[in-house]
């Protein structure tokens, strides 16, 4: 599974243990009527359980976190027990929808699954993405998947030219529609994976589709702003309604397939009249555009109806007054004239977070800027949000990232090795750490239990999620056996910290100090080093001992022991010196690499020039 | 044969310039000689054919009666359309020249231009109180001059013939474009020599310098304004102010009086009358009927209706000036007029445009406001607009990049199939401009990232036309790179298998919003031979609106530049500018020919396969020696062809019998001449043929071409 080519990265998200808030965009819902839950899928990779009793204070009940990018479409199925998720991080998962806990991952697909289908006659459910592929699953096959036996047969149906964007079941089973790019809406039979049809009419992509219940007929959202009701029979269009101003990208209908409910780029909800388009009505107005609704269907007609947009809070719209002013007849005929919404406000609001729109990574790599949708600016510390408190200050030389990862997999077994037989070797290795390793981690600090790791391709799909604390887990251990690359096994298990790298620099005097120019000594030192140790270095050998320069070439920093008079005599140097690059004061607390980098910023060895304080 | 050439020009330097007129007849002499020893054979060959000329001729002229004398008139002389000279190997050049002078508004904008220009060089003069010397003048400016001086030098030369008939039966009606040419070398050194170019290059150069020259015209109109605020207190600027605020006066009057005269003109249909008239009278009248004609055509207020839809230029400080005048109301019912105009027929335009040259000539001051319709005339008429749009899939939400064009470049075969593959299914001009304007998407591993979704996203990129030109310009590229040259020119292999060339064209479905607009196509540069640096270049340009041809007798009294001869015209250009130009530009016209002569034994220049190809029926227009013809001369012909014709001619027309003398003899001329109406013309440099369309589409079909495909497309803009 892991091809050596492919870099894999480690990540981990920097969050409060419980996430109460949908912090983006809702891609999905799923009411389940007989425990009055609401499901939401969202742009924030988690998937909440709402209570929609309205007089409950607290409508959240719980997260399903597992996946690790955008959840674009969610299907209940079992009557509520099993709920299956698609994801953009390439992933269909099977979940246990009363506990919350993901059952199995499903890998299939190449790119993002962007829609779900189910046929709840047949508890079979079918996934589309950007693939191209569509792939038929049978619900009870995947609920009985275990860790040990995770091998599923699926049928896939191919042919599509283009990604697939949408796509339908009929409850029966008997016909599956897709919707894609290609502007064409195909049919098969997802019995035989027979193609039955191509339907051609819209003029765009095709972003939600609906089946009645028998697959006779098709309603088909695009963002060419039509919805075209089709006729699988006759495999023609019957009618074309124009209702938005823009994209349709939700749709939803009435058990009898005559009332149709959608929403799209316009932000606007509009219940329409199968049979007499001219017979609609302006439901509600969103404030951003509508992805995904979903009907309550505890009674007929639906008493209201679930919205849910880019914007993170999921509204209830009433429709109650619509029902009044059908059976009234006295409908709004002038299409032309603008309607004014039946609700405006909702009936129910599920509140949601802001999330980050904005992000920017300092140059050291370790603090970030970033902006939410509520315009509040945060700076982040990439440690200390991990928990890291620097112990005994700031240690130039400890690798920071190095210790983070050991912390990331303290409760990994694996790394709990037993290093009484190789003490000796360890202890060198860690740059003179005075461990006695039998303890977890980094010996330093821990990174709060809930943090999820994440093992990925570079800038791609995601191998594996799990909780930081989850990681001693049978199952999740023996995950990470397969997954960690070497190079942070290297890191956690070996405990062999990357060497530093070495680089050459020159040191001079200034030219204003009027001193003579030295032979050119080539020094060299850890890129780790800071300026102000070459700074007593300078102070030391060749300001003092300015006789004797010449005899003090290379090793400056590889002696260590010599703390405590070294404290005094950067104390001095500092006082009395300073070091220049490109005719730039340096911060004694900057690194050479950090040097090389911003001010030096050509090729060639780094040049540093010294002189003495005028003051 | 450059040892000839040089021989020549040292020679002819030193000659006095009445000289230089007799060597360049006798060279033409010889020419013509030539050219028709070399064509006699296909002028036999073709003479039953020609008989059916005038047939096919009737059943487009609706007016029998008119055309018997026509037909007599046709086969012993040539089409009343000017050729121009090839100037060695400037066939490239030519074909250019003659889808501009042809090109609706085009002779019109120029000669507004120069009349700008020229009025802005007297400013000058004015304003320092010196002899601006005219050979200093910018080389761009230069150009447009020169331009001009061809047009009207063509349209002379058309009208004299028209007038003049039997004075050039036997005679090659041609000019040559001379002073252009050293111009065009002047200002791009690339062109000298007697090498073959690429038509489309030539063009690009030629409308890029003339938006250089109404830039620097702009430019200095601008300083010379500031310079008198500034500087000259005294009698300059009260004169500057007190004609500013005349013609300002004039100029509203001159918006009802334009918007009278122009119903006028629609229903009676009299063109020259006017013009005539005024020329003798008072010059207010003249300027009320100058600048009602110049909002008229139909290319300008469409140009600015579009100069108002935009934010930019200088046209709300005109309607704030009539509002202050309390005129607004006036100014309205012009535009209605104007719409009108648009709706209905266009063809009166042309005749408003020559109008309004004919008003340059008389070299009314133009006022200031005038100008920015068509300083920037060059970038309307030829110049779009494109939109790279890329759309997220996600949010639908696009983001834009815009990007001029003059020109379309599209393939002419898909770039796969490149090989000599003979079997090659020829593809239609929708299909290559889909492949211009193709859909990209943004799929896969490297997807988009979107600002507003905040996410990696699908995204489409598309390229749409959002402003299209008045003329689109399509370029067919015909050459493909192939493998083994070293030369990146010499490697250039031509694809002879050409599209299919529609007479209309809609670009709706690659634009940015719906238009009612469509093209129609009215020339066609072709290139026969192989390669891009060899070959030669025709043009078909189809003859429309000819009713509205100013054909205008030529006076001495009126024109200092007469037509002594075609010739003698044609390389006199630069009278009243230095002689020294003259006599360079005299020299190497004679020089020119024999390497033209040269190359055209070579194989190179002149393929007669290539239009004998285009299956045409009509036989070479007879040559032969130049007469000297003086236009009292002509006149009197003139005259004397009127009466005969008098009762077909008017009733060919439907003028009103109570025109002036000459009027009816400009009908005449005219009636002549609208037999051409919608067909088409072939120009190969100094010949011009007719072709009826049904040919001209086989001439562009790829069944019956195999040398000789269409290489640029020029189609107009039509509203309906």
């Amino acid at each position: 599974m892991l091809d050596g080519l492919i870099t894999l990265q480690v990540s981990y998200v920097i969050r409060d243990e419980v996430e109460k808030y949908n912090r983006n965009g809702v891609n999905a819902l799923q009411l389940d009527p007989a425990l009055n839950r609401l499901f939401t899928a969202g742009r924030d990779s988690i998937i909440r359980i709402w209570s929609v009793n309205q007089h409950k204070q607290d409508p959240y009940i719980a997260s399903m976190e597992h996946h690790t990018d955008w959840v674009n479409d969610i299907v209940l199925c079992c009557n509520g027990k099993t709920l299956i998720s698609a994801s953009s991080d390439t992933t269909v998962k099977v979940w246990n929808a009363h506990k919350g806990f993901c059952m199995s991952t499903l890998r299939t697909h190449k790119d993002y699954v962007k829609a779900l289908a189910y046929a709840k006659d047949k508890e079979l459910v079918a996934s589309a993405g950007l693939d191209r592929q569509i792939f038929l699953w049978d619900v009870n096959t995947l609920t009985a998947l275990t860790a040990s036996n995770n091998t599923v047969t699926t049928s896939s149906l191919s042919g599509n030219k283009d990604s697939i964007y949408s796509l339908a079941m009929n409850q029966m089973g008997t016909v599956i529609v897709s919707g894609s790019t290609e502007k064409v809406l195909r049919v098969w039979d997802p019995r035989t994976c027979a193609k039955l049809m191509k339907l051609k009419g819209h003029t765009d992509n095709v972003k939600s589709l609906l089946l009645n219940r028998d697959g006779t007929q098709c309603l088909s959202g695009s963002s060419d702003g039509t919805i075209r009701l089709w006729s699988l029979g006759q495999q023609r269009c019957i009618a074309t309604y124009r209702v938005h101003d823009e994209g349709v990208w939700a749709l939803q209908v009435n058990e009898a397939f005559t009332h149709v409910y959608s929403g799209g780029r316009d932000r606007k909800v509009y219940c329409t009249d199968l049979r007499s388009p001219d017979n609609r009505v302006l439901v509600c107005e969103e404030k951003a555009p509508v992805l995904k609704m979903e009907l309550d269907r505890s009674a007929d007609p639906p008493p209201a109806i679930w919205v849910s947009s880019t914007k993170s809070s999921v509204n209830k719209w009433s429709l109650k007054g619509i029902h009044n002013f059908r059976s009234s007849g006295d409908y709004d005929n002038d299409c032309s004239a603008p309607l004014t919404p039946m609700c405006t406000q909702p009936e129910q609001v599920i509140k949601g977070g802001a999330s980050i729109i904005q992000c920017h990574i300092l140059n050291d790599k370790r603090h970030i800027l970033t902006k939410d949708t509520n315009n509040n600016v945060a700076y982040w510390d990439v440690l200390k949000d991990a928990g890291f408190s620097s112990p005994d200050g700031s240690d130039p030389k400890l690798n920071l990232g190095g210790l983070l990862l050991q912390a990331l997999l303290e409760y990994w077994p694996r790394t709990h090795i037993n290093p009484m037989e190789e003490e000796e070797n360890e202890v060198n290795h860690v740059n003179g750490e005075q461990e006695n390793r039998i303890q977890k981690g980094n010996g330093y600090f821990q990174v709060p239990p809930h943090t999820p790791v994440i093992f990925g391709e570079a800038g791609g799909r995601t191998l594996f999620r799990l909780l930081c604390r989850d990681s001693g887990g049978e199952t999740e251990s023996m995950l990470l056996n397969e997954t960690v690359p070497q190079w942070v096994i290297d890191i956690t298990v070996d405990k062999n910290m990357p060497k530093f790298n070495k680089i050459p620099f020159y040191l001079q005097p200034h030219s204003s100090s009027g001193a003579k120019t030295l032979k050119k000594d080539r020094l060299s030192a850890s890129d780790m080093l800071q300026v102000r140790k070459v700074m007593e270095h300078v102070y030391e050998k060749i300001i003092n001992l300015d006789n004797e320069s010449q005899a003090t070439s290379a090793s400056t920093n590889d002696k260590p022991g010599e703390q405590e008079k070294e404290e005094d005599m950067a104390v001095l140097a500092e006082e009395k010196i300073e070091l220049l690059c490109q005719d730039q004061v340096l911060d004694p607390n900057m690194d050479l690499r950090t040097v090389k980098h911003f001010i030096w910023k050509s090729g060639g060895d780094l040049t540093l020039h010294y002189r003495q304080k005028s003051t | 044969m450059p040892g000839l050439q040089t021989d020549d020009m040292s020679a002819a330097i030193h000659t006095p310039v009445k000289k230089n007129r007799l060597s360049l007849k006798f060279f033409q002499k010889k020419d013509t000689k030539r050219t028709l020893e070399f064509s006699e054979s296909q002028a036999e060959e073709q003479k039953p054919s020609e008989q059916e000329e005038p047939e096919s001729c009737d059943q487009v002229v609706p007016t029998p009666d008119s055309c018997v004398p026509l037909v007599c008139d046709k086969r012993d002389s040539p089409v009343p359309f000017v050729g121009l000279n090839n100037l060695g190997n400037t066939c490239y050049l030519n074909s250019i020249l003659q889808v501009l002078y042809y090109c609706p508004g085009f002779k019109g904008a120029i000669k507004k231009l120069r009349n700008l220009s020229k009025k802005t060089e007297k400013q000058k003069k004015d304003i320092e109180n010196e002899e601006v010397d005219e050979e200093v003048l910018p080389m761009n400016i230069e150009l447009l001059w020169s331009l001009h001086h061809l047009i009207t030098s063509m349209e002379q030369l058309q009208s004299s013939f028209l007038f003049n008939r039997k004075k050039y039966i036997d005679s090659e009606l041609a000019t040559s474009p001379r002073r252009l040419l050293n111009t065009l070398r002047l200002l791009n050194p690339m062109y000298e020599g007697y090498l073959q170019h690429d038509a489309q290059e030539v063009l690009r150069c030629i409308l890029g310098y003339i938006q250089e020259a109404c830039d620097a015209e702009e430019s200095s109109d601008q300083s010379t304004c500031k310079r008198k605020s500034d500087t000259e207190a005294g009698n300059a600027k009260k004169r500057s102010k007190c004609l500013k605020t005349q013609s300002k006066r004039t100029s509203t009057a001159s918006e009802e009086a334009g918007h009278f005269t122009r119903s006028k003109r629609k229903s009676t249909g009299e063109v020259t009358a006017e013009s005539d008239q005024n020329k003798n009278e008072q010059a207010s009248h003249v300027e009320v009927k100058v600048d009602g004609a110049s909002t008229v055509p139909a290319k300008r207020p469409k140009q600015s209706k579009l100069s108002w839809l935009k934010p930019s230029g200088k046209q709300p400080s005109i309607f704030s000036k009539f509002r202050s005048m309390g005129k607004i109301s006036t100014h309205a019912s012009g535009k209605d007029a104007k719409a009108k105009l648009e709706e209905g027929d266009s063809l009166s335009s042309g005749k408003d445009e020559e109008a309004a040259g004919i008003y340059s000539e008389d070299k009314c001051p133009l006022e200031p406001e005038e100008k920015s319709p068509f300083l920037n005339l060059m970038e309307r008429m030829f110049q779009g607009q494109l939109v790279l749009r890329t759309r997220c899939l996600e949010c639908e939400c696009y983001t834009e990049r815009r990007e001029d064009f003059q020109d379309i470049s599209v393939p002419v075969q898909e770039i796969e199939s490149l090989s000599p593959d003979p079997k090659q299914e020829s593809k239609t001009l929708k299909w290559a401009i889909s492949q211009f304007a193709s859909v990209e998407r943004i799929v896969g591993e490297d997807k988009y990232f979107c600002e507003t979704c905040h996410h990696y996203t699908e995204a489409e990129r598309s390229l749409l036309f959002d402003k299209t030109p008045e003329v689109v310009t399509i370029h067919l590229k015909c050459f493909a790179a192939s493998g083994s040259g070293m030369d990146p020119y010499v490697g250039l292999s031509k694809v002879s298998t050409p599209l299919h060339t529609p007479l209309k064209l809609s670009l709706e479905e690659w634009c940015t919003r719906p238009s009612k607009e469509h093209y129609e196509l009215f020339a066609v540069v072709m290139h026969s031979g192989v390669t891009i640096s060899s070959g030669h270049y025709t043009t078909y340009v189809k003859m429309v609106n000819l009713k509205d041809i100013k054909v205008e007798l030529v006076d001495d009294s009126l024109k200092p530049e007469s037509p002594g001869t075609a010739a003698a015209e044609a390389y006199n250009p630069a009278r009243g500018y230095n002689d020294g130009e003259v006599s360079i530009s005299a020299t190497s016209k004679a020089g020119a020919k024999k390497p033209s002569e040269g190359i055209g034994l070579l194989g190179g220049q002149r393929s007669v396969s290539g239009f004998d190809l285009g299956s045409s029926k009509q036989a070479n227009p007879d040559k032969g020696i130049k007469e000297e013809c003086s236009s009292s001369q002509g006149h009197q012909t003139a005259v004397k062809n009127k009466s005969e014709r008098e009762p077909f001619a008017v009733a060919s027309a439907g003028k009103e019998q109570d025109d002036t003398y000459v009027e009816n003899s400009d009908d005449l001329a005219l009636c002549n001449l609208l037999d051409y109406e919608g067909k088409w013309m072939l120009f190969d440099d100094s010949e011009v043929r007719l072709f009826e369309e049904k040919d001209f589409l086989n001439a562009c079909s790829p069944e019956t071409c195999t040398t000789s495909i269409p290489y640029l497309l020029f189609y107009k803009k039509v509203l309906e």
